[in-house]
């Protein structure tokens, strides 16, 4: 009994390190065939015969195991073979009859029996990939690029299938560890506690390890597929081993297409050499020209055109091999933000130095008006000495002209200012009668030195929120040119609620406005003919400054012509919100 | 008794006409050309009243009126702008510097003399 429970534990401990060199021997196996995957893409690139050695280094780990696996098959006779096959796939030659042994006891095992059939179709895939390469072996340079789709495609295949038969090793050797160590914890009772400690403390240090691979593994899997940003490892040929899903989404491919590919289809040309250089150095000497913490750049995206990015850079080694790890942040939507407040600040400025110059001109215009109606008033008004008839009346003229240059400054600075948003509404409550009579008693005398009658039709009060002063100098300019182009006949100013709206009009009995002109009656600088040869020249801005005043205020003004001939002119002003 | 005005404007033709309107006026007026002067001549003697350009040379109208409203001894003497700037924000800054009216360029020469008396208590 004790030799039977001896001899199981000894069985025992030589499955679970056979197990063991299993799992060890597939990671070769992995490795191998992407490797090889790699170097013969580049080589169907470049044609680089270095790279074509590198693969059939490379794919004979995958072929050895293969070989090793089917001399197995044929029986204990072909031992040899299996062994010289397990050594060849990168497996330390102490560990294969271990190997060979518990193939033959257990692989028949339903466990174990999946991995096998998963490593046997990764086998097909293999053949298919040596075959691919007699091709390609066969092929003038020019049309090796050809078989990339296939190659590539092949690749996604194997990748699959590789992850499959590592799950189903990782499984097998999982339960059949458990069941031997069923055995060994039976064979452990004769040697002891102490034997039964050690065992326990092998099993709970590798359940531990494998435990914490997979929890890398889980917290790597997130991170990589979850970024926001591009991330990309690659290698010292600056060739993608890996490329996230935000990179394939950023830079417009499709998911999973970059891996394999030279990280140059990603740069724009001018960008290739200066990298090329710098990796080189880089691998030489260590140095790091470019800031790893972040530098600017340009990326290619597939349709063509190049994004902003900013790159982070990193290096690692993994068995024995450099990696560089590569983070592209977008900048596309920072560098239009940056542009659009580049633009606003130049537009403000723009701004400011307008206003500046309105100001400077407003005051050297005014300057000399200054003198010139002060002067010609005193002259007129008799106070520096008699003057004649004729005199008084050209000192009028000369008043009459400064008067318009200065009723036209204030109307293109009121313009102007309303065109750079800069006026403002001064709201208050009013009593639109109020108003009404209040230009009306305004512009009376001029009325009346016409043998015109002005009057007002506006019950009282007559309450309004708006803005006092300009709304009374939209009113003068509308009587202003009514008195201006009648003959006779009164002129009537009305104003009354409708719903919420204000509705003023001012109605002349003038010759009206032609059919041809109207369209013409709210641009600026248009004046009509037939304005009173005694009636002082209008701006020629008025009415338009008054429809971009009351367009302020949410109003607007339009022109009909009136009943029994003549013309009137109607603003609506909606409430202010 | 005589009113003493303080006149204060840079261009010459300007101060000639303002002088002259308010001198016909009754008024016996001082005149100088800028700021600084302006100071001067307010300390050596007492004004009833300033009149005040704005944009002069040296010192402007809107600190010699704050520097004018800062001394106790002629914080109560009225000072009106009289300036060719005309917009509101010149207007506020004007009456914020101290100013008690702010007269437009061109000025009215039928009504300047009103204008300066209605400060005058």
């Amino acid at each position: 009994m004790a030799a039977v429970l001896a001899a199981l534990g000894l069985f025992a401990v030589t499955a679970l390190s056979a197990g063991h060199a299993y799992v060890t021997g597939e990671s070769h196996w992995s490795r191998a065939q992407k490797s090889a995957t790699l170097a013969l893409l580049g080589y169907l690139q470049t044609g680089d015969d270095e790279l074509f050695r590198r693969y059939e280094q490379e794919i004979a780990v995958p072929l050895n195991a293969r070989r090793a696996r089917e001399a197995m098959d044929l029986g204990s006779a072909h031992d040899d073979e299996a062994r010289d096959g397990f050594v060849g796939s990168r497996n330390p030659a102490a560990d294969a009859p271990g190997m060979i042994r518990l193939y033959r006891c257990c692989s028949t095992l339903p466990q174990l029996a999946d991995a096998v059939t998963s490593w046997r179709t990764a086998d097909e895939a293999i053949a298919e990939l040596t075959r691919l390469a007699d091709e390609a072996r066969q092929l003038p340079a020019e049309a090796r690029a050809a078989l990339q789709p296939r190659l590539l495609a092949l690749d996604a295949r194997l990748t699959m299938l590789e992850e499959h038969f590592s799950a189903d090793l990782g499984h097998a050797s999982r339960l059949t560890a458990t069941a031997l160590e069923t055995m060994l914890m039976a064979s452990a009772l004769l040697f002891g506690p102490a034997a039964v400690w050690l065992m326990l403390r092998r099993a709970r240090r590798d359940l531990v390890a494998t435990q914490a691979i997979q929890r890398s593994e889980a917290l790597f899997r997130s991170l990589w597929d979850t970024s926001i940003d591009g991330t990309i490892i690659i290698d010292t040929h600056s060739r993608i081993r890996l490329a996230n899903p935000a990179l394939h989404a950023l830079l417009g491919h499709a998911p999973g297409s970059l891996v394999g590919q030279p990280l140059a289809v990603l740069q724009p040309e001018q960008l290739r050499a200066p990298h090329e250089t710098g990796l080189a150095r880089h691998l030489a000497t260590g140095e790091r020209r470019l800031n790893w913490h972040g530098t600017e750049a340009l990326a290619r995206h597939a349709d063509g055109h190049d994004l902003p990015v900013e790159i982070r850079f990193g290096s690692f080694e993994l068995d024995g091999e450099t990696l560089f790890v590569g983070f592209l942040h977008d900048l596309t939507g920072r560098k239009a933000a940056e542009r659009v407040a580049a633009e606003h600040r130049r537009l403000q400025a723009q701004d400011r130095a307008k206003s500046e110059f309105l100001a400077r001109m407003s005051h050297e215009l005014r300057t000399p008006l200054n003198a010139i109606l002060g002067f010609t008033d005193l002259l007129g008004a008799g106070h520096s000495g008699p003057v004649t008839a004729e005199q008084t009346r050209q000192l009028g003229y000369v008043a009459g002209a400064g008067r318009h240059l200065l009723a036209l400054i204030n109307d293109l600075l009121d313009l102007s200012r309303i065109e750079a948003g800069r006026a403002e509404l001064s709201l208050a409550p009013l009593d639109v009668a109020d108003l009404a009579a209040e230009v009306a008693d305004q512009l009376r005398p001029l009325a009346e030195q016409r043998g015109l009658t002005l009057a007002t039709a506006v019950a009282s009060p007559l309450p309004w929120l708006g803005d006092r002063r300009k709304l009374a100098q939209v009113l003068l300019n509308l009587v202003g040119n009514a008195i201006k182009f009648s003959e006779q006949g009164d002129i009537a100013i009305t104003a009354q609620l409708d719903g919420d709206r204000l509705v003023m009009a001012v109605r002349d009995h003038g010759p009206g406005v032609p059919e041809a002109q109207r369209s013409l009656l709210f641009q600026p600088f248009r004046q009509l003919d037939g304005g009173r040869t005694d009636a002082p020249p209008g701006t020629g801005l008025g009415l338009y400054l008054s429809a971009q005043l009351l367009s302020l205020m949410n109003g607007r003004i339009r022109h009909e012509p009136a009943e029994g001939g003549g013309s009137r002119f109607v603003v609506e002003l909606e409430a202010p919100a | 008794m005589t009113t003493r005005v303080l006149l204060v404007e840079d261009n010459e033709v300007n101060a000639y006409l303002a002088r002259y309107v308010l001198e016909q006026s009754g008024f016996v007026v001082e005149w100088v050309a800028d700021g600084e002067q302006a100071l001067a001549a307010a300390a050596r003697q007492r004004p009833d009243i300033i009149l005040m350009d704005l944009r002069m040379p040296v010192l402007d109208g809107y600190e010699t009126t704050r520097r004018l409203k800062a001394d106790p001894a002629l914080c109560g003497v009225p000072v009106l702008a009289v300036s060719a700037q005309a917009r509101p924000e010149d207007k506020a800054r004007s009456l914020a510097a101290g100013c008690a009216e702010h007269l437009d360029k061109p000025i009215d020469v039928t009504r300047l003399a009103d204008q300066v008396r209605a400060w005058l208590k």
